[in-house]
């Protein structure tokens, strides 16, 4: 008995000892908002080691690049039974399924690509799982070229519901071009369209359907929604006060982003820049244009070809999907950058696509703060005023 | 545990302190030689009897470098994964042994005494069983007992056919799914609100689905699911057969409800499984034609109400005879849907009575009286202008004082003139009944009425109204009359055609915006005098020269413009268009063509079909040889012969299908003509067609690309003679191969039999049809499951939200 003391003395002195020479560790509390530990009432100099309770495993990036040097930190959290959460990183084991030795660096960096699968160990206690996938050919952000600015523009969203068998959407239809040629409004808005009336639309998307479901509760089409908020509108001049009633003269983050396709499968780069201290979500969507499906009760030929149409969004769980993942807090003047990557369908054709990105306040609700395109291979700066 | 650890963290902080300050002085002393050990979190696992894995966390003490944990596990039921540094991972399959097993897992390092894990798993109870207690003509009562009393479960009723149709609970399970799957999206839900609603939860008794068919074999089965659709038990079930229908008079007893003057009634028939009519008529009416048939109430509805409904329809050729209206309308069970449109302060009576296939009464009549509730007057000053007068169209504008209901609605001067406004209240609201709705608006309104006929009086009148009443005391009305429209002859039009595969963007503009008139694509070979005959034709024989129906479907007044459909590909087309008279179809212009315009060529999807067909089994023989599931083919056909079809490249997807008749003629049979149809032809790889003797039958296919671009249709003429079929030693043989049990369960031979019985239509423009008997048959299965998923599972839902509330 008194070896087994001894053994589990020896593990705990050497974290005991790391524990203590790492100031430059990032506070856990801001790796994340709902899928993160809480950020109060965690103090890093705490002795926990006599505390007891359940521990969980957070990383801070899901996506990294694969080249050595990008990291994803791990954290280790134990609730105590008072329902309070302590940092217990520097004295877990963190293990990588596979490999017969802990991590040594709870800031995990590789240059091979693969998904990678760890849990922690305090004990006897076993943590839950979470994966980290590195890949390769995510490009690099483009240059901030004026890094002191914090004044970005901002761009509402518009979600149109629509789909080609619906007889009434040329109305909306109609509406939308004169708004996109009218520059009081074209300048105040990004557009993305939701083709989910028919399923035989060749604009359709499982990912639209999700969206419509969630945005357009009335279900009657066609109608516009605005910044991932159910406020609907299907008149012309009710469009018209929504998208100025909701218009900012200034938004309270930028978003530079750059993308590439490797093999079939799209990386994007991502990069919030908050004027404001503030937690976000960040969502990646894809869009195709030029999509041919004859509309019904088509009023011009134009109509005929559907362009902004929502062909998925990454994520896993539908709340993740649509408001997007977090990314913790980014304070005022600082940027914080997510990297995604998924697969593009056989269906889509990559040259028409195009990314929507969304900032998301990840504040307790979910508020848009921002939306741009980025093109696919290509990328888009923080849009300064 | 939490002592022994409070100590531990206590010796560890100490330790710590006393190593670190190690590093600052080293000590002198001789280490001391450690000996491996392993130290295991517990050395009793006991697994769930479903199998869920278990993880236990160990420790090598004093661990020598190179060397690892050996595993032994003297049980092949259990799995012991070693994949994660100091965890085993402890798994099994459900335990369906009956008994608990138990297995010891020795863990052993070189130096270290071995440790013994012992692993138990109980044997898995099915916490399942459902019990039939009763059985009527339409309906089943059940009880369900669980072992658990949080275990959510489904029941289904299907029917024994279709239930043995799977063979596994797997597939059954799987089919259940997408059906749920279907459910919940039609109702705009998610597969786990909808199973929220459906599934019950712990033991109940008397469980009854109705909606059943009389001297019908059934199965009734039930499995525990999780919200998430997860089958959590196995399939449970008891066939049973529902009774013969009652054969003497029923009577029906009834309920309803007025709210907003809306009906909302239910009618129960003394005993279910009986087929009855029912209806809702006023009591005047009732009273109108009991005077016509000597006061025979039920001798009335026969002749007013279903004779001259049936009749109606038949002229119409919408039925073929009045066993389609009993299908329509029959009810066998409790109606507990009905729903009506109430006139304010007006008897009517709900009656039902008992009928056969046949649409004649046989029963009794019940009935059931209802007296509607008054009407208010309404206050609403409802003010009326006319504005924006054009040769076809106007502007109603109105500013009222209350957000009552009142009608604005156009109609032509001639129409009413010399009416009171009473007269003209009648006149409108019974002629125009049935679009009164749509002219119903509240608040104030500016509204476009269209498609006036130029050079003509007009008046828009608007008054209150409420459920078939004139709520204001007086009909405001303004009298107006539209712009003249110039010479036809002097009209000219403008076309701008954008041509596509299979569809073109017209839009016409005529010069004269008050001219009524017709425009088509046409065939660039048509002529001025083809067109006249082609729509001369259209107005005789396909709107029977009712010239008014013509001319409201068919004119355009002002500019227009539509895609219009089913051109084929790289063809040539012009677009005409004629002024006519829109009260007698006359000609008043000649015909005016656009340049002619040819349509894109059509981009197949380069795939290449790889079909293995060929030998066929005669039917008679199969069944002579002892198979006599196949017994019932024989009325749809001579022989069996399987096929199957792999595609080579890029396939999104792809449909086959045999037809009766030789169809290699792509002059008479175009591809375009079999591709609406065909999409309900088979998918699978693997598919059985039902063929005939002594006739040609052409199989065709076709697929998509991911671009969704179709192939050219594949075409191959086949012909079948008795002398020509193979052994059935062959196919019986075939199907019990190893590697065909495989196919077989991916698809199905019963599910792929098509019966090839089509003729292909004279119109080249209209789609072969497809008779297949299977098909039918598990669409009325899938219609009885919804009907029953929706109605019956509703009640099981209602009795666990009671007993949640408790």
């Amino acid at each position: 008995m008194k070896k087994l003391i001894f053994l589990a003395l020896a593990a705990l002195m050497m974290n005991a000892c790391q524990g203590t020479v790492d100031p430059e560790q990032e506070n856990p509390k801001d790796n994340t908002e709902q899928e993160g530990p809480n950020d109060d009432n965690q103090d890093p100099n705490e002795d926990t080691s006599d505390l007891e309770g359940a521990i969980t495993l957070y990383a801070e990036r899901e996506v990294i690049k694969a080249d050595g040097a990008y990291s994803s930190k791990l954290s280790v959290i134990l609730l105590d039974r008072h329902g309070e959460e302590h940092d217990v990183t520097s004295e877990v084991e963190i293990y990588c399924e596979g490999e017969d030795t802990p991590i040594t660096d709870p800031d995990f960096k590789t240059t091979e690509e693969g998904e990678y699968v760890f849990y922690a160990m305090r004990g006897f206690d076993i943590s839950n799982s979470v994966t980290v996938r590195a890949v390769k050919g995510v490009p690099a952000l483009p240059a901030d070229t004026d890094a002191a600015n914090t004044r970005f523009d901002h761009r509402m969203l518009l979600l149109q519901h629509t789909g080609n068998e619906c007889p009434n959407c040329p109305m909306v239809m109609d509406i939308l071009k004169r708004l996109a040629d009218d520059e009081q409004y074209n300048t105040i808005y990004n557009h993305v369209a939701s083709h989910s009336y028919n399923t035989s639309d060749a604009a359709f998307s499982s990912a639209a359907q999700t969206l419509s479901k969630a945005m357009n509760l009335t279900r009657n089409y066609p109608m516009v929604t605005y910044n991932l908020t159910t406020e609907d509108g299907f008149f012309e001049e009710e469009i018209k006060e929504s998208l100025l009633a909701h218009s900012k003269e200034t938004a309270d983050a930028g978003i530079a982003a750059s993308s590439a396709v490797v093999d079939n499968s799209v990386r994007v780069n991502v990069s919030i820049k908050s004027a404001v201290d503030s937690k976000y979500r960040v969502a990646v969507w894809l869009l195709e244009d030029n999509i041919h499906s004859p509309q019904s009760g088509a009023t011009a030929s134009w109509q005929n070809m559907h362009s902004n149409c929502l062909r998925y969004m990454y994520g896993n769980e539908k709340a993740e999907c649509i408001y997007g993942k977090t990314i913790g807090l980014v304070e005022a003047g600082t940027s914080k950058d997510m990297i995604a990557a998924f697969d593009l369908d056989p269906e889509w054709k990559a040259e028409n696509c195009k990314l929507m990105i969304i900032a998301v306040a990840g504040n307790g609700e979910y508020g848009l703060v921002n939306c741009t395109y980025c093109p696919i291979d290509g990328s888009v700066s923080y849009d300064y005023l | 545990m939490k002592i022994s650890r409070y100590i531990l963290a206590i010796a560890a902080a100490i330790w710590s302190l006393a190593a670190c300050k190690e590093v600052q002085e080293p000590q002198q002393e001789e280490p001391e030689v450690l000996v491996p050990e392993i130290q295991v979190a517990k050395s009793e696992v006991s697994l769930l009897s479903d199998g869920t894995s278990v993880e236990v966390a160990y420790l090598i003490n004093n661990p020598v470098e190179g060397q690892k944990l050996s595993v032994v596990n003297d049980a092949e039921w259990l799995t012991v994964g070693t994949n994660k540094a100091r965890v085993l991972t402890f798994s099994a399959e459900i335990n369906e042994t009956g008994e608990v097993r138990e297995a010891q897992v020795v863990l052993s390092y070189e130096g270290a005494e071995d440790v013994t894990i012992e692993v138990s798993q109980e044997f898995f109870i099915n916490p399942l069983t459902v019990t039939v207690s009763g059985v009527t003509a339409t309906s089943v009562t059940f009880s369900i007992v669980t072992s658990e009393p949080d275990l959510t479960w489904i029941p289904m009723v299907t029917y024994k056919e279709s239930f043995e149709y799977f063979e596994s609970d797997d597939e059954l399970f799987r089919n259940d799914l997408e059906y749920f799957d279907y459910l919940a999206d039609i109702q705009d839900m998610t597969r786990v609100e909808f199973l929220e609603m459906m599934t019950a939860m712990g033991s109940m008794e008397n469980v009854t689905f109705d909606g059943l068919q009389p001297s019908v074999d059934y199965v009734l089965y039930a499995y525990g699911v999780t919200t998430e659709g997860r089958r959590t038990t196995d399939i449970v079930s008891a066939p049973f057969t529902t009774e013969p229908p009652y054969e003497g008079d029923i009577t029906f007893s009834f309920t309803a409800e007025e709210v907003d003057y809306i009906l909302n009634y239910t009618i129960t028939p003394s005993h279910t499984g009986v087929p009855y009519y029912y209806g809702i008529e006023t009591w005047e009416t009732l009273e109108q034609w009991k005077v016509k048939h000597g006061g025979n109430l039920r001798d009335a509805i026969q002749a007013e109400e279903i004779d001259s409904a049936v009749n109606e329809l038949l002229d119409l050729d919408m039925i073929s005879g009045p066993e389609d209206y009993y299908l329509i309308y029959n009810e066998s069970d409790v109606m507990d849907w009905g729903y009506f449109e109430l006139k304010a302060d007006t008897r009517y009576v709900i009656y039902a009575v008992k009928w056969d296939e046949q649409c004649r009464l046989t029963g009794p009549v019940s009935t059931y009286e209802h007296t509607s509730q008054s009407v208010s007057a309404s206050d609403n000053q409802i003010t009326l202008s006319v504005e924006n007068v054009t040769q076809s169209s106007a502007d109603a504008v109105t500013t009222v004082t209350t957000d009552d209901p009142y009608v604005v609605m156009p109609v032509r001067k001639s129409e009413i003139e010399g009416m009171t406004d009473e007269e003209i209240f009648v006149y409108l609201t019974t002629k125009y009944d049935y679009i009164v709705s749509e002219y119903t608006f509240t608040g104030n309104l500016s509204k476009t009425f269209s498609r006036m006929r130029p050079d003509c009086e007009y008046t828009i009148v608007a008054f209150g109204y409420k459920a078939g009443v004139m709520t204001t005391p007086e009909l405001d009305r303004v009298d107006f009359m539209t712009l003249p429209a110039g010479d036809p002859a002097d009209c000219t039009f403008e076309f701008n055609c954008e041509p596509d595969v299979d569809f073109a963007f017209i839009e016409v503009t005529p010069s004269d915006k008050g001219q009524f008139y017709h425009w088509l694509v046409y065939p660039a070979d048509f002529t001025a005098e083809d067109v006249k005959n082609y729509l001369n034709y259209t107005i005789e024989y396909y709107y029977e020269g009712d010239v008014a129906t013509f001319s409201s479907w068919e004119l355009s007044l002002g500019d227009d413009s539509a895609n219009a459909w089913d051109l084929y590909p790289a063809t040539e087309y012009k677009v005409g268009a004629v002024i006519m008279d829109y009260d007698t179809a006359e000609f008043l212009s000649e015909v005016v063509f656009s340049e002619p315009f040819t349509t894109l060529e059509k981009t197949y999807a380069d795939l290449k079909f790889n079909f293995e067909y060929g030998p066929y089994y005669d039917l008679g023989e199969l069944v002579k040889a002892g198979q006599e599931q196949y017994a019932p083919l024989l009325t749809e056909g001579n022989a069996l012969m399987p096929v199957k079809l792999t595609v080579d490249g890029k396939c999104s997807a792809f449909y086959y299908d045999i037809y009766q008749n030789d169809l290699m003629d792509t002059e008479t049979y175009p591809d375009e003509i079999f591709y609406p149809g065909l999409e309900y032809g088979c998918t699978y790889n693997s598919s059985i067609f039902v063929v005939k003797y002594d006739t040609p039958m052409t199989l065709v296919a076709m697929a998509y690309d991911y671009d969704g671009n179709v192939t050219q249709l594949y075409r191959d003429v086949l012909f079948f003679t008795q002398d020509g079929a193979s052994p059935v030693k062959d196919f019986i043989d075939s199907q019990k191969k190893p590697g065909k049990s495989v196919e077989v369960k991916s698809a199905p031979a019963s599910e792929e039999i098509k019966v090839a019985s089509k003729k292909l239509p004279e119109n080249r423009l209209s789609q072969p049809q497809i008779q297949d008997k299977h098909e039918q048959a598990m669409e009325k299965v899938n219609a009885l499951r919804r009907e029953k998923l929706q109605e019956d599972l509703k009640a099981a839902a209602a009795r666990k939200a009671k007993f949640i509330a408790r």
